[in-house]
């Protein structure tokens, strides 16, 4: 092997400028992400948010966590939804006082028992309604974490300026959304922050709740179709759906000593088992003893407190397949009728903060949807069957 | 520090090189191995600077065991006592932070004891390092390892190519290129040409291929792990996407570290050589991580006799060495049995050869369809191996190997069928006791990344091949790609080079979450 300095040289040149590609690709994604809003600070967005109606969801960076905090210590809410994504459906417009939909901050009762924590010594709402998953009792699924309680939302990666180019073939941003939020433009009809927010129009909403809007009016296509994916994990026994006999004692432990500390310091604290869409249920209940723990979970549950509701199967308060947003989702009618269900227990104390007629009046018109019309959406709004159900959305 | 990642690529390899250059350029080489040795041991901290101190530690023992050992030659006793002494402190190292909680189990399992020694963390490239400096010692022992100063001795054990996952490097082969001053004089613009080319390919294969493929793996060795029943094409296409993952992930990282070392001038081993295309398991075992086979081979199967003593001895020795192999692999004895079983393929293998001598067979030129047969009986009985290598526990391989026979039912999906136009068997299958739907733990069942895969490992060059003209890697006697692939030789001509730039463009936009290669485990 010998060759002259010349063909090397050049080969080198050639190499050389190919991989002088990927700074300029990262260079250019990072214009990607600025304009996207993906590196302004929480505050500023909350701030925006309160101003404007714009949705926010990042796709780079953790921040739920320190983004639902930053929006609690501004809001100071009389009532506050905590919980796991499947809370986010929970919406301001349906109370009477200042509401904030914390989903997404906790994911064990360890960190929902830390939340609690810091609104004691901060501010206590009125009311505090948990969903809780099923899930965070399975010791086979370990002790679920956010691994947000750390994220400060400001983290930076260089990793991060590349994931764009991911997305663009996983097809998760389409090449015209990424062109033109690089031009400056907005693809999402609505002021949006966050890669997610931008380019499919689905967020969270200055209180805190998440919507799917760009799911729901087709915006984009890229949901649960016919709970398919729920389903893959469930018979793969995967994620949130691993198989378990029985509950763990340490995480019944943990959710013991979370309502404890409520009741000691006078948080008036209600919980509820999160619903699945009956189909999936089913699912469910055709895999033999797999899921014996939800079972064992769901009649232990009124031992701890009189304010723990289940509403695990939607049949038994009236929703169903269709009001769900994917295979693990509850929609906004659902969980209205889950607030309506819960208002009619007395001691459950909600009824007050609750706007019922505008609630019995929403489940009425929107029965067999995921979604009320946003009232900040000011385009034809139009729910289309994203499940592919068969669902009639009139 | 993984190599596929932005930090090693763009800030600790340049800099790195950087310095190197710069250093060639003062024209002082001996100050090349030091700045490798510094720049190593903080690739190594990147992990857990802690173990640093282990690393050093166990490289000042063995260098003064070594210099010993070769000051005692002509003293036969001493000799012998300050061999044993230096491998049994290496193997007890090796045995605390590896193995020491599987023996303890096992000692519990035993006499329904409850001793706990908590958890230990396993030191990365335990495994590697430890080999290496064993072969030092052993090499000295014989008189076969020059003495050499310490700073190249220590920049050879640490040279961060190989450090974390091999090619697992001799002494003789490694030490003399850092202590002679003319490797550093020698290096040229080639050699940077040559290991950034090999390095890209290698991260292509790791990041594109590897990766890729691993997700169908994972999703159902994780599924028979919680209890699922995988059916027989779900548990087949789940070996088979575990079988090609760990040759990209190894050969890609084998690849990586070649080409790296070249890139500073440093030859190191071949370490595969196309494995896949084996006709048999000796044959597999002389094409799959080559420098643990040979390490393995000199070290252990012809001190034990090797075939010298007998054909019963010989069997024996190789049950020996492959159930050794198994265990450096992993703590847990789905390492060890599946080692066991690779020992079993080869004890047959030779036995089938020698009936085939005794037959008159000419084994030398084999037919074309005795040579696919052969193939495809060597890859069944690897990929049923691999049910035992990748699950979690002996229950997961059980499960995974009712699944490669059938025993949790045959699912056919339903996508492929009408694809491929096979649609009007829908109704008739059901009769045969196969079903027709979704298969759902493989995800969306990648038949075609399968056959994309197998097409590249069975019948395309290696990166050995596509390179020779650069002289890749030490001990290089491989064909080149030659025939049709011929035009696959690489050579310095603007067209390799824009090919190669954007191979490595794609691989490294495409890196944007770095996985761990497998073989850091081990």
């Amino acid at each position: 092997m010998s060759w002259t300095l010349t063909p090397i040289r050049k080969y080198l040149v050639i190499f050389g400028l190919c991989l002088g590609a990927v700074p300029l690709i990262g260079l250019i994604n990072f214009v990607f992400l600025m304009n996207a809003g993906e590196f302004e600070p929480i505050d500023k967005i909350i701030e925006i948010q309160s101003q404007h109606d714009a949705l926010f969801y990042s796709a780079l960076r953790t921040v739920t966590y320190p983004y639902k905090l930053s929006l609690f210590h501004h809001v100071k809410p009389r009532v506050v939804a905590l919980g796991a994504s499947r809370v986010w459906q929970i919406r301001s417009q349906y109370f009477t006082g200042s509401f904030v939909n914390m989903g997404g901050a906790m994911a064990s009762f360890k960190e929902g028992e830390a939340i609690l924590r810091k609104m004691a010594a901060s501010h206590k709402p009125a009311v505090v309604i948990m969903g809780i998953d099923p899930w965070w009792f399975a010791s086979g699924a370990g002790n679920f974490q956010m691994g947000t309680a750390t994220a400060t939302g400001q983290e930076f990666r260089l990793d991060m300026l590349f994931m764009p180019c991911d997305w663009l073939i996983r097809q998760k941003v389409s090449y015209q959304n990424y062109f033109k939020v690089l031009l400056g433009k907005t693809p999402s009809p609505i002021p949006a922050f966050g890669v997610t927010a931008v380019t499919r129009m689905d967020g969270f909403y200055k209180d805190g709740s998440y919507y799917d809007l760009g799911l729901v009016t087709g915006f984009h296509n890229l949901g649960d179709r016919k709970f398919e994916w729920v389903e893959s994990k469930i018979k793969a026994g995967s994620d949130a759906f691993k198989y378990d006999k029985s509950i763990s004692k340490d995480r019944w432990e943990e959710f013991v000593s979370m309502v404890m500390f409520a009741q000691r310091e006078n948080i008036h604290l209600i919980t509820f088992l999160t619903p699945l869409p009956p189909r999936i249920i089913d699912l469910m209940a055709n895999m033999g003893d797999n899921y014996a723990y939800i079972d064992e979970l769901r009649a232990m549950l009124p031992e701890v407190s009189k304010l723990s509701y289940d509403f695990f199967d939607p049949r038994s308060f009236g929703s169903s397949d269709c009001e769900f947003i994917d295979g693990i989702h509850g929609g906004e009618i659902t969980y209205l009728r889950i607030l309506l269900e819960i208002s009619k227990d007395p001691a459950s104390g909600l009824s007050p903060y609750l706007n019922l007629d505008k609630i019995v009046k929403c489940i009425d018109q929107y029965r067999g949807k995921a979604m009320v019309p946003p009232p900040f959406y000011k385009q034809p709004f139009i729910e289309r069957d994203f499940l592919e159900l068969g669902c009639k959305k009139p | 520090m993984l190599f596929n990642s932005y930090f090693f690529i763009f800030f600790f390899l340049p800099i790195t090189l950087g310095i190197f250059l710069f250093i060639r350029k003062l024209n002082y080489p001996k100050l090349v191995p030091i700045w490798l040795i510094l720049a190593s041991l903080f690739f190594y901290s990147w992990w857990n600077p802690l173990y640093v101190m282990l690393l050093i530690f166990s490289i000042i023992i063995n260098f003064m065991i070594g210099s010993i050992l070769n000051k005692t030659y002509n003293q036969p006793y001493y000799h012998n006592i300050i061999l044993i002494i230096g491998i049994t402190a290496n193997l007890c190292l090796l045995c605390y932070f590896k193995y020491a909680g599987f023996l303890v189990n096992i000692v519990n399992d035993l006499f329904s004891s409850q001793i706990n020694i908590g958890s230990i963390v396993l030191p990365l490239a335990i495994s590697f390092f430890t080999l290496q400096q064993v072969s030092y010692l052993i090499d000295a022992y014989h008189g076969e390892a020059k003495q050499f100063d310490f700073i190249s001795y220590a920049a050879s054990v640490t040279f961060f190519p190989h450090l974390i996952a091999g090619p697992i490097v001799r002494y003789r082969d490694l030490v003399p290129q850092f202590s002679r001053a003319p490797v550093m004089k020698s290096y040229n613009s080639t050699d940077l040409v040559v290991g950034l080319t090999i390095f890209f390919i290698g991260l292509f294969k790791k990041v594109i291929l590897g990766d890729t493929i691993a997700v169908h793996a994972n999703t159902v060795f994780s599924a028979a792990a919680v209890g699922a029943q995988a059916t027989f094409l779900e548990a087949w296409g789940a070996v088979m996407a575990f079988n090609f993952q760990i040759y990209f992930d190894f050969s890609g990282y084998s690849d990586m570290a070649i080409g790296l070392a070249r890139i500073f001038g440093i030859r190191l081993p071949i370490n595969f050589d196309s494995p896949y295309k084996a006709v048999n398991f000796i044959d597999f075992w002389r094409r799959w991580h080559i420098t643990l086979t040979s390490f393995m081979r000199d070290y252990l199967y012809f001190p034990l006799g090797g075939s010298r003593k007998g054909v019963p001895r010989q069997y024996l020795n190789i049950m020996i060495i492959m159930l050794i192999c198994g265990l450096w692999h992993g703590a847990g004895w789905t390492f060890v049995i599946w080692g066991g079983v690779h020992g079993l393929y080869i004890v047959i293998n030779h036995l089938w050869l020698t009936l085939r001598r005794r037959w008159g067979h000419d084994l030398d030129h084999p037919t074309w369809y005795g040579t696919v047969l052969a193939r495809c009986i060597t890859m069944a009985a690897l990929l049923f191996s691999i049910a035992i290598f990748r699950a979690d526990n002996l229950h997961t391989s059980w499960l995974m190997i009712k699944g490669l026979a059938g025993l949790n039912g045959v699912l056919v999906p339903e996508l492929h069928l009408n694809l491929w136009g096979l649609g009007f068997l829908q109704p008739v299958l059901p009769g045969w006791g196969i079903q027709v739907g979704t298969i759902s733990l493989l995800g969306s069942y990648p038949m075609e990344g399968l056959i994309f895969c197998w097409l590249i490992v069975s019948f395309m060059p290696n990166t050995q091949e596509i390179m020779s003209r650069a002289e890749p890697a030490l001990h290089y006697h491989l064909q080149e790609a030659a025939g049709t692939w011929a035009w696959l030789r690489w050579r310095p001509t603007p067209a390799w080079a824009l090919a190669c730039g954007l191979l490595a463009v794609i691989t490294m936009l495409m890196m944007a979450k770095p996985s761990p290669f497998l073989y850091f485990q081990f």
